[in-house]
């Protein structure tokens, strides 16, 4: 027996062997890619040359930051609205994609599925730009951008609750004589919520970040006043627009959070 | 009572038995008051930023036919192209490079941000702290049009990018398991004898390490999907024929790149549940 | 060391204080006064027992012993050595010659009963050589040894969470006893075990004091298993301690009556 337990371990170190060996081969490789082959270093310049690049950072046109007060408020309208939207959107997607409450199965199942997974892969760089093209730039193309990319999550984790909900209170309201709509409303929603805000709380938070970049695409807010900057090689004025984006993603991080722990 | 059960129906007498008190009024004019903001509030939003609502619903004719007639048919024959495949490589490397790299700064960053065992409260906690915070508040995309303006364009400027979103996305979740640890044998491995170092290694890592493992793992995914679209400011990968094909107008190719990226984060996300999977 | 530490050394029948707390003091942050001036000795093998109800400050008692937690004030002396004035470095020195065995045993769950008792010796080697889990040849005799004398030789290379709780006991207490401590510490030791499986670590315990000349200092709120084993009994409530004695001296009576005012 001692024979077999030796044997074992011997496959199992020979596997974990293998694969670090694969690991540190792919490492190599990319690194090589990335350093040696695919990168320019002449271009790059010498240390003093890149840090001569970084100091036109600094310091922040302090001034500048008092015209940066609309723009953020329209990235943090922005992230509000389409959180808002992206929340009412996802409740039939999310009924949808829940096994137990989908309407057909065969069809509406696999579409809400499909919904969820295509929000979610596509990078709301890409939803910015599809909405960008079609509707110009502005916050409007940012909002929606937003609220697509939002479903995903949103739907996602609302589905899931659907799934795992308690029937007891769904037979006790059909038992006094509820139609669906009341079963809906006094046993299902009253279950679901409380991790629906909460989801809802977290994706805002998160959805702040995005519509700073959004806006670099074309989506409005202190993402695009932050692409127009750099463009014009305004260094100073950008930075200044980068410590709003940090304050702003900073505040919502801290309401958000004691917001949650309000909630639970 | 009976004469209201009789009049309002079941439900209702249900809900005021459930409730039960007059609070129920109260409640109900809160929540109307709620309500009522949050529809003023909306209201007052889309004004400010001129939201045409109506053409919210009227639009997706439109979209639907710009898309169909821009966007597709796909140029499939794109594929053929040596310069994307190359980038495809490209991605894969910089993305796997910038996460490698991420994680193993995370490891000592997570074990100096978490409260608990944090060797010296006063100087690497809030560092550590601060790093996480940083990487994490800064959108990834502007790190990456910063490290392009310093370091010009190309796969560098997309690995450090990476680098720092792995730390950012991971360095949280690593800290927060090693602040959920078991603290016996902590203690068991000081009362010994032993440094900061060996409580590390004995007593933190082995009840953090497959913990670790499954973030390094959503961490590669996250990382992976921002590696597809980085090269779009020119931080390297397939991002930037996204950005090519739609400066070219040539929008059948930037329907086959798009379909390409969302391709790869598709596969990139089942190698990795398969991987998951088999680590837990 | 003043005369009367110097007296308190030799007294005892001629045996020396191994362990000397002076008048310790522990308010944590939340406002609880867990110790409010404890003092006491231990002498060269002895089997002293530290009895009282949960709360009222044992194990506070012997972590700050230890240093695993501050003392406020006050002062500890292992051997003549004054632990509460150490810096860090020394202080891990001087918890090498510490043993100290847990209530929930507190051993690394995914390593073997071996290397667990290994890890005793971690305040002996560098930072390298823990890294890669490389312990001198001498040690892992004697930790072979230490397994074989708890008992635990059959199982060295089996994982520690496939032990029951009175192996794994075992397994502490060999990882104590090969830092060869001066003196060992014991908290709760069979609060997570079986009564039977309490009177064969007990039996362990006793052993280490009278065979090997380690004494040691043990919390237990068995006072059965206490009285039987021990030496010297010590009781503390709320902190502080309210009676100290020869084992064989305890009667019913005093018990009733140091458990009186506890309702």
């Amino acid at each position: 027996m001692v024979e077999s337990y030796k044997l074992m371990k011997k496959k199992k170190t020979l596997y974990t062997t293998l694969i670090l060996v694969v690991f540190f081969a792919v490492l190599i490789w990319s690194v090589y890619g990335v350093l040696i082959r695919d990168t320019n270093w002449s271009k790059i310049g010498s240390a003093k040359e890149v840090w001569e690049a970084v100091t036109r950072f600094f310091p922040p046109e302090w001034a500048y930051t008092l015209k940066l007060a609309k723009p953020t408020l329209d990235t943090f309208l922005i992230a509000v609205l389409g959180t808002f939207i992206a929340l009412i959107l996802s409740v039939p997607v999310a009924w949808f994609a829940a096994r137990n409450f989908t309407p057909f199965f065969p069809v509406t199942y696999p579409l809400g599925r499909l919904v969820m997974t295509i929000s979610r892969s596509v990078h709301e760089i890409v939803w910015a730009l599809i909405f960008v093209a079609a509707v110009g730039l502005g916050p409007f193309a940012g909002i929606i951008a937003l609220s697509m990319r939002s479903i995903g999550f949103t739907s996602k984790l609302t589905a899931e609750q659907i799934e795992n909900i308690d029937y007891r209170p769904i037979e006790a309201i059909r038992a006094v004589g509820g139609n669906p709509m009341q079963v809906f409303f006094y046993a299902t929603i009253p279950q679901v919520l409380p991790q629906f805000i909460g989801t809802a709380i977290f994706q805002w938070d998160i959805n702040i970040r995005r519509a700073t970049i959004i806006g670099i695409v074309g989506g409005g807010g202190l993402g695009l006043v932050f692409s127009q900057k750099m463009a014009a090689y305004q260094y100073a004025q950008a930075t200044a627009c980068l410590l709003a984006i940090l304050l702003l993603v900073l505040v919502g991080e801290y309401t958000s959070t004691r917001l949650r722990t309000l909630i639970q | 009572m009976v004469e209201n059960v009789h009049k309002t129906g079941n439900i209702d007498y249900l809900k005021r038995s459930l409730t039960g008190k007059k609070q129920v009024v109260w409640k109900k004019i809160v929540n109307y008051v709620l309500v009522l903001f949050l529809f003023t509030f909306l209201y007052w939003s889309f004004t400010y930023l001129n939201i045409p609502v109506r053409r919210f619903f009227t639009m997706w004719g439109p979209i639907g036919y710009k898309i169909h007639q821009l966007f597709l048919p796909p140029d499939f024959g794109y594929l053929n192209n040596m310069k994307l495949l190359r980038s495809i490589v490209q991605t894969f490397q910089l993305a796997f490079f910038g996460t490698v790299v991420g994680l193993i700064l995370c490891v000592p960053l997570a074990w100096f941000a978490a409260i608990n065992v944090t060797p010296s409260k006063f100087i690497l906690y809030p560092i550590s702290r601060g790093i996480i915070i940083l990487s994490r508040s800064i959108y990834e995309i502007i790190w990456a049009i910063l490290f392009t303006m310093i370091l010009g364009f190309g796969p560098l400027a997309g690995t450090l990018t990476c680098i720092l979103a792995t730390i950012g996305f991971s360095g949280k979740l690593m800290a927060e398991e090693v602040e959920a640890i078991r603290v016996g044998p902590i203690e068991a491995i000081r009362a010994t004898g032993g440094n900061e170092f060996d409580v590390f290694f004995y007593a933190i890592f082995p009840q953090v390490r497959v913990a670790w493992a499954g973030i390094a793992i959503y961490s590669w995914d996250s990382t992976f999907r921002l590696a597809t679209i980085l090269g779009y400011v020119g931080a390297g990968g397939i991002g930037m024929y996204l950005r090519e094909t739609i400066e070219m107008l040539d929008y059948s190719k930037t329907g086959m790149t798009l379909i390409v990226i969302i391709g790869l984060v598709i596969v990139s996300e089942v190698v990795s549940a398969n991987a998951r999977k088999k680590i837990m | 060391m003043t005369s009367e530490l110097t007296q308190k050394l030799k007294n005892r029948n001629g045996k020396n204080a191994i362990l000397i707390v002076e008048n310790l003091k522990k308010t944590y942050p939340s406002g609880e006064p867990a110790l409010k001036g404890v003092s006491l000795e231990v002498y060269e093998e002895e089997f002293v027992a530290l009895i009282g109800l949960s709360g009222a400050g044992k194990s506070t008692l012997l972590r700050c012993i230890n240093r695993l937690v501050e003392p406020d004030s006050g002062k500890v002396y292992l051997d003549g050595v004054e632990l509460t004035s150490l810096d860090k470095k020394r202080l891990r020195e001087a918890r090498r010659n510490m043993g100290m065995i847990f209530q929930e045993f507190n051993l690394v769950e995914r390593l073997t009963v071996l290397q667990n008792i290994l890890t005793g010796r971690l305040g002996y080697i560098g930072f390298w050589r823990s890294l890669f889990r490389k312990f001198p040849r001498k040690d892992i005799e004697r930790a072979v040894e230490l397994a074989d004398l708890v008992g635990m030789k059959p199982y060295i290379y089996k994982r520690a969470d496939k032990l029951s709780g009175g192996q794994r006991q075992r397994v502490g207490i060999a990882r104590a006893l090969i830092q060869e401590p001066k003196f060992l510490l014991v908290d709760e030791p069979t609060s997570s075990l079986d009564p039977a499986i309490g009177h064969d670590v007990m039996d362990e315990f006793h052993k280490t004091a009278k065979t090997l000349g380690v004494p040691v200092l043990v919390s237990i709120h068995d006072v059965n298993l206490a009285l039987e084993y021990a030496d010297r009994i010590i009781a503390m409530r709320n902190g502080e301690k309210i009676f100290e004695g020869d084992a064989k001296g305890v009667t019913r009576e005093k018990l009733s009556e140091i458990y009186q005012y506890e309702i």
